[in-house]
């Protein structure tokens, strides 16, 4: 994503702030510091709204199937999805309170497999790939391009991209903003909803500068292809259903979050 | 209840103390001068004070004072914040809280934004001929402002809503004045507190980790009840305000007009001509942000803006006492509303109320809760022959002679010698069952036990070689030296990738903080033995061993228990840092997870454990000091 | 050997400083307690057997550190200063007890000392170093020790030959040091 466009299209100077988890940019939200949060997990999202913090859901920047988020068995471990309940007793690394905690309970409700016999490791995906390489665990859940791969060197995916999205376990990025924000400028707002629709518009279509945005995200074109592959970028209609009654809205209601967060008024 | 007997006796604790203290001060005898220690001697009334005073800015700072005096008060505030929450969209638009009307600021930005528009077309290297294209669109988007900021071209229609809008404001300012407002019939009060009464009170749940209602969201009283009718009805009022838009005909086909005439000369470009292209679409970004943007003629909203004060100090009136409870039992911060419900914001939210904290620690107390399924102290029975299996080595079995036994066709296995002994060095087998404490707390404890103990068996007889031995000391003191300074923590991520996620690789990170002090304490005392004492124990015939054992290490024994003591208070902290990297147990570990899901109170409590437990640890070891090294400093 | 100062082992008692050396050896432990007792007899210090030695006074450490040396039966004995940190009441009471356990153990010992009058007291053969390089300057050979054990000291601190014998010497120091440093003007 280009972000000098950003700037141009809300008319003032936008400043970027990474952050590794959604948590991180629900605090950062709560404390002043940010907006707009582009592409927080919906997970963190639902313990914010649910811890009652003031923000809401404007817009789903992506849903996702198991390319972004995945548990990933490590091949010594011998384990797959027909002998997952050998995953009981052992030990998996988890970023708790993170989608990939989600896809994780999911999947194993999947292959059959009771968590509460698992000894859960609290990891952020970075430190679960490094913990399945050395073999300190035999299963990592995690996100992010870089973790995936160095997790799926050593071993393989549980559920394979179809057999997750056939499970019904997909992911939703969302983006979100404080109410304060949203109350006092809805222009700008909508400018940024807009121009990320734009952007999606744009790689539907195949006119995204791979290069541009693998330099960003400091990976190989062909990871991140494969990273974007799974990747689903709405349409502003889709996006609206999808908040409606759609995946977005199942997904809260699984969860018991408080309706009232969303908003489908600043979409195109 | 507790809370405001709590508070009134810790703020008369404070004063009683205080005149106390200052009684004393002037019956204390004068003749200890200002920087004599004995004047420093503290008395147990100041430490009444202090503590005192502690915790009433904890009760003050969390709201629980608030909570205790004025129980429905947070009910109250969060009715006021829906009428807040609704007004803010309103009031954006008007210089009220802001510096500027809201569309002379838009013009002023957007102005702005087409002068840098300008100068970046002209400093391209484009054909003139699309300059100049360019350079009109922009001129014709700085030409839709002024139709939309003009009096006369007002569409009589707006110009018709917008009173209707005012009038609403009016007409809603003199209803929220009367005190039956808004006209609640007995069947729907009946229902209203039925419904408040099973939301609840104010307070965390005392019954899970997770909190699930802090503070009730439906109307309480009859206050409560009339700021969330209003805010109801201001919703529904800038809601319309909000799809309102001071679009008249001329703004209208200009604008059209240019999104045409960009749109047509977009089309007409070559793909080469992506400059151009990308320059007319952030023109056109701008005007569409014009056209969005609420942009009134100056005066036009005056009477809505006055309606707005207006009705915002009505609302303000209303509120009468809540105004000072809020003002002065809610410091650095209030309760707004947000969505569906209301929150503490400021440091109500961050600071748990203290009796909240103690309801929760009590509730992970019990071992059937605890967190993440592990308690935070118990105890869980063992069988000893686990202990025998963890002591003796695996690979016992391995090294004897013979194979384990293979199963027999009618596939049975018959366990043979090796397999048996197999069986004892894994700790297969039953013995008696002794109880072994468990969770949280005691993992954290045992790591940093381990990781201490295991730095001073190593440290000290290696800091004592080098305070004595010149080939020691040369050879590893560039090793000690270059790691020694380094932050532990920044060993973590390598120690965690080498050694592993589970305790060894804790352990081994505490081993190495106690390690580096150890030997530093011990080489120190080492080479602090005064020359007399080893002089005089030579003489008298003590060997070089025997000048090591009872001279040389008793003499570094104040300067080994001080660097114990160091070492614990590192190991300590570096731990709980370990512990957030990665884990299934501690304290580190329940404080990680608990900050990802908000708990803040549970957050408090492991800040109060890893406090009390430090405090524990150096207590027991200044205990020891003072037992075995009672001649320190009178040598 | 017994030193100046604080070369006694704080973290033991009174007893186990003075045992140290026969503990060293392994001796038996029946019969080191029964010389500990002797010597604490000897020095003046029953019934402290049990003191940490860090609460005993200058005096009392330096008599434990007698002890100590002494109940090794050694040969021969070297006294780095011993009684120079001691208050003078003191300083004359140790100053009888080197006498008398010199007396009762017949023993040789080297008394180092700052003090010409501890010298002449306590000193059969007196001799008086100079300095750079480090050598023996003069050798006297003087009566009073074995008169100390007979008189009081302080009579024989009065006794004219003493006296002039102090003044001798120290005058030869005084010269001795102008000669070293040059006269002071």
């Amino acid at each position: 994503m280009n972000k000098k466009a950003y700037s141009k299209a809300l008319g003032v100077p936008v400043k970027w702030t990474n952050f590794t988890n959604g948590v991180a940019m629900t605090d950062a939200m709560l404390a002043g510091d940010i907006d707009i949060s582009y592409s927080q997990g919906l997970m963190p999202y639902i313990n914010a709204v649910k811890a009652k913090a003031p923000i809401s859901l404007v817009d789903v920047a992506m849903e996702y199937g198991m390319g972004g988020t995945t548990c990933v068995t490590s091949n010594k471990s011998g384990i797959t999805k027909a002998n997952a309940s050998e995953l009981e007793g052992k030990k998996v690394a988890v970023p708790l309170g993170t989608m990939a905690e989600y896809v994780f309970t999911e999947s194993m409700k999947i292959v059959g497999a009771d968590r509460k016999k698992m000894e859960i490791i609290a990891m952020d995906p970075e430190e679960g790939a490094a913990a399945l390489v050395s073999g300190d665990v035999v299963m990592a859940c995690l996100f992010g391009g870089n973790s995936i791969k160095s997790a799926t060197s050593v071993g393989k995916r549980l559920l394979t991209v179809d057999e997750a999205r056939a499970g019904g376990i997909m992911g939703i990025d969302i983006v979100s903003v404080t109410n304060k924000f949203m109350k006092e400028n809805p222009g700008m707002l909508k400018s940024f909803v807009e121009l990320t629709h734009e952007a999606n518009e744009r790689y539907r279509k195949g006119g995204s500068d791979m290069k541009a945005m693998s330099k960003e995200s400091e990976m190989k074109v062909a990871d991140m292809k494969d990273t974007l592959s799974g990747f689903k970028f709405l349409t502003p209609k889709e996006t609206k259903k999808s908040m409606k009654s759609g995946n977005l809205a199942k997904f809260l209601k699984g969860f018991d979050t408080p309706r009232g967060t969303v908003t489908t008024k600043f979409l195109p | 209840m507790i809370t405001g007997f709590l508070t009134f006796l810790f703020f008369f604790a404070i004063i009683g103390c205080v005149l106390y203290g200052r009684k004393l001060i002037r019956t204390e005898k004068v003749d200890a001068v200002f920087g004599n220690p004995e004047r420093a001697q503290g008395g147990i009334h100041w430490v009444i004070v202090g503590s005192s005073f502690l915790l009433l800015v904890w009760l003050y700072y969390s709201w629980d004072i608030a909570k205790s005096f004025f129980p429905k008060s947070a009910n109250e505030l969060c009715q006021v914040g829906k009428v807040n929450e609704s007004l803010l969209s309103l009031k954006y638009l008007f210089p009220i809280d802001e510096r500027q009307l809201k569309s002379t600021s838009v013009i002023e930005t957007e102005s702005e934004n087409l002068n840098k528009i300008t100068i970046e077309i002209k400093k391209s290297r484009i054909k003139n001929q699309d300059k100049s294209n360019l350079l009109n669109f922009v001129s014709q988007t700085k030409n839709t402002i002024p139709l939309l900021t003009s009096e006369q071209l007002l569409n009589n229609e707006t110009r018709e809503q917008i009173k209707l809008i005012n009038e609403k404001i009016i007409n809603l300012t003199e209803n929220f004045k009367r005190s039956d407002y808004p006209n609640e019939s007995a069947e729907q009060e009946l229902e209203r507190i039925e419904a408040a009464k099973k939301e609840g009170s104010w307070k965390a749940s005392s019954t899970s980790i997770e909190n699930t209602i802090e503070i009730p969201f439906i109307p309480k009283t009859k206050r409560g009840l009339k700021f969330q009718a209003a805010a109801a009805e201001l919703n529904l009022i800038s809601d319309e305000f909000f799809e309102l838009k001071n679009h008249n005909e001329q703004y209208t086909s200009a604008l059209e007009k240019l999104k045409k005439e960009i749109k047509d000369y977009r089309d007409s470009l070559s793909a080469s001509e992506e400059i151009s292209s990308s320059l007319a679409k952030d023109i056109l970004k701008i005007a569409r942000r014009i056209e969005y943007a609420s942009i009134f003629p100056p005066n036009t909203l005056n009477d809505m803006q006055a309606s707005i004060i207006n009705f915002d100090n009505v609302q303000k009136k209303e509120q009468g006492s809540l105004r000072w409870v809020d003002f002065l039992l809610f410091p650095s911060g209030t309760i707004i509303s947000s969505g569906p419900s209301c929150s503490e914001q400021g440091s109500g939210r961050w600071l748990p109320k203290p009796s909240d904290t103690l309801n929760k620690f009590t509730l992970m107390l019990n071992p059937n809760v605890g967190y993440k399924q592990i308690p935070l102290i118990w105890y869980e029975m063992m069988d000893v022959s686990k202990i025998i299996g963890f002591l003796i080595p695996d690979w016992f079995a391995d090294i004897l002679p013979g194979e384990y036994p293979v199963h027999n066709e009618q596939g049975e296995v018959k366990p043979n010698f090796k397999s048996k002994v197999l069986s004892f060095v894994t700790g297969d087998f039953n013995l008696l069952k002794i109880p072994i404490p468990t969770g949280h707390i005691w993992d954290s404890f045992l790591r940093v036990f381990l990781g201490l103990v295991a730095g001073i068996i190593v440290g000290v007889p290696l800091g004592l070689f080098m305070g004595l031995n010149r080939f020691a000391k040369g050879f590893f003191d560039p090793l000690i030296e270059l790691y020694r300074p380094v932050p532990p923590l920044a060993w973590a991520p390598l120690v965690i990738s080498v050694l592993g996620i589970d305790n060894l690789g804790k352990v081994f990170l505490l081993f190495m903080v106690s390690l580096s002090i150890m030997i530093i304490s011990a080489r120190a005392g080492a080479s602090g033995t005064q020359l007399s004492k080893i002089h005089a124990a030579h003489s008298l015939g003590a060997s070089k061993w025997q000048i090591l054992r009872h001279v040389i290490f008793p003499n570094s024994l104040p300067e080994i228990l001080t660097g114990i003591r160091v070492a614990t208070g590192m190991c300590w902290g570096t731990l709980v840092a370990a512990e957030f990297l990665a884990g299934t147990t501690g304290v580190g570990f329940v404080e990680n997870v608990a900050k990802k899901y908000f708990q803040y109170e549970v957050i408090w409590i492991t800040i109060f454990i890893m406090g009390m437990l430090g405090l524990i640890f150096d207590i027991t070891i200044r205990k020891i000091i003072d037992k075995t090294i009672p001649w320190r400093g009178k040598g | 050997m017994v030193f100046q100062q604080g070369a006694l082992f704080e973290w033991l008692t009174v007893a186990e400083n003075v045992n140290f050396g026969l503990r060293m050896k392994e001796e038996d432990a029946a019969q080191t307690q029964k010389k500990v007792d002797e010597w604490l007899d000897i020095v003046g210090l029953k019934g402290f057997g049990n003191t940490p030695t860090y609460q005993l006074s200058g005096g009392m450490q330096q008599r434990v550190a007698l002890a100590r040396c002494l109940i090794n039966d050694p040969e021969l004995i070297l006294m780095d200063e011993p009684l120079g940190a001691l208050d003078a009441l003191t300083r004359e009471k140790m100053q009888s007890l080197v006498l008398k356990i010199w007396k009762e153990t017949g023993k040789t010992i080297i008394l180092i000392t700052h003090s010409v009058e501890e010298a002449l007291l306590l000193g059969e053969k007196v001799y008086v170093m100079a300095p750079r390089p480090g050598r023996i300057h003069k050798e006297y050979k003087l009566p009073f020790a074995s008169m100390g054990l007979k008189e009081d000291l302080r009579d024989i601190k009065n006794n004219k030959e003493f006296v002039s014998k102090r003044e001798e010497i120290l005058s030869m120091i005084w010269n001795m040091e102008e000669e070293i440093m040059g006269k002071e003007v």
